[in-house]
């Protein structure tokens, strides 16, 4: 989207204007989601964290910096939504690595149905062990692409304190890959 | 099988290039948007304040408020008592033990800053051999 268009959305959604606000959910709502579902590896529950990460937004939309980005602004209530979630639900999978990830990496073109099971089951597998935080950087820095200062600005983390986390995760599930 | 280096590499490659999937529907964003509306928004001028004095302006505002208030302490705790003076020998004037002790107050914690304490106490110090000065001068004379 163009800077002086979001720019203006921001601006109007912050004197309550509905449309405008919608239109930055409508650009901005699937990126979330991406994130989300990395995170919970669930669709349910994906999309519940986007409706209140939008609708916490909307709320604290007074307080948002117009000179923050304002996709790492979404970024960090969504994070941290789903850090409560994963803090809170404690579910333990039984999805087994070996059998999941040569079939995830020989699909050249998988089938839309398809794709999501295949990454719920291939992060849910690969991530299963490590801690809320460690998920939550190795999710943003590997596989949504952020560099290491924007980590911190999105999950207000020390940069030091991001390598290590990211670092300890990677050799946690390097050691997993291990034993296929 | 890959070596489990290149493995994760892999994999996390392969991850980022497959977004999960979701075309979110009219009426599923209607919904959300109903229940968006429905939220009531937070107002407090706080956070509004708290977001001007990150500002440079802001900041200036703040140092000057708090000068302000600074001195307006100082005068409020001014001791109006002066301290008692004793001429020794050589001529020189000395204040008492006790007198340097400044009045008691109300307040218990009004004297709480030492390098104000301090730096009145030499301020009195001072004053006091200047005067000392000026009355041997005037006898001189």
């Amino acid at each position: 989207m163009d800077p002086s268009r979001l720019t203006e959305l921001i601006e109007a959604s912050r004197k309550n204007d509905h449309n405008a606000f919608r239109a930055l959910v409508e650009q901005f709502q699937k990126m979330i989601f991406g994130l989300c579902f990395r995170m919970l590896c669930n669709e349910e529950d994906a999309r519940d964290a986007v409706q209140e990460t939008f609708i916490r937004a909307w709320m604290k939309m007074d307080q948002f910096d117009i000179k923050r980005d304002f996709r790492t602004w979404l970024y960090s209530i969504a994070s941290h939504l789903c850090l409560d979630q994963l803090k809170s639900a404690k579910t333990q999978r039984t999805m087994s690595l070996e059998n999941i990830v040569p079939e995830f990496l020989g699909r050249e073109h998988p089938e839309q149905d398809l794709i999501n099971r295949d990454l719920r089951e291939v992060i849910g597998s690969l991530t299963e062990g490590l801690s809320a935080k460690q998920k939550l950087v190795f999710v943003l820095r590997n596989l949504e692409g952020l560099e290491v200062p924007e980590v911190s600005r999105v999950t207000g983390m020390n940069p030091a304190i991001i390598k290590s986390n990211l670092f300890l995760a990677r050799q946690f599930m390097r050691n997993k890959l291990n034993h296929l | 099988m890959k070596s489990d280096h290149d493995l994760l590499d892999a994999l996390t490659q392969k991850i980022r290039e497959t977004p999960p999937r979701w075309e979110p529907s009219e009426a599923w964003t209607d919904q959300m948007m109903e229940r968006i509306i429905s939220c009531p928004r937070e107002n407090h001028p706080l956070p509004r304040i708290l977001l001007w004095l990150r500002t440079s302006s802001g900041i200036a505002a703040g140092l000057l408020i708090g000068m302000l208030l600074w001195n307006h302490a100082l005068e409020e705790y001014r001791p109006e008592t002066t301290p008692e003076m004793t001429e020794t020998t050589t001529g020189a004037v000395i204040l008492s033990q006790e007198t340097l002790s400044l009045p008691a107050t109300s307040h218990p914690g009004a004297y709480s800053s030492e390098g104000f304490l301090n730096s009145y106490l030499n301020h009195l110090r001072r004053n006091t051999q200047k005067n000392a000065q000026n009355r041997q001068r005037y006898e001189n004379f």
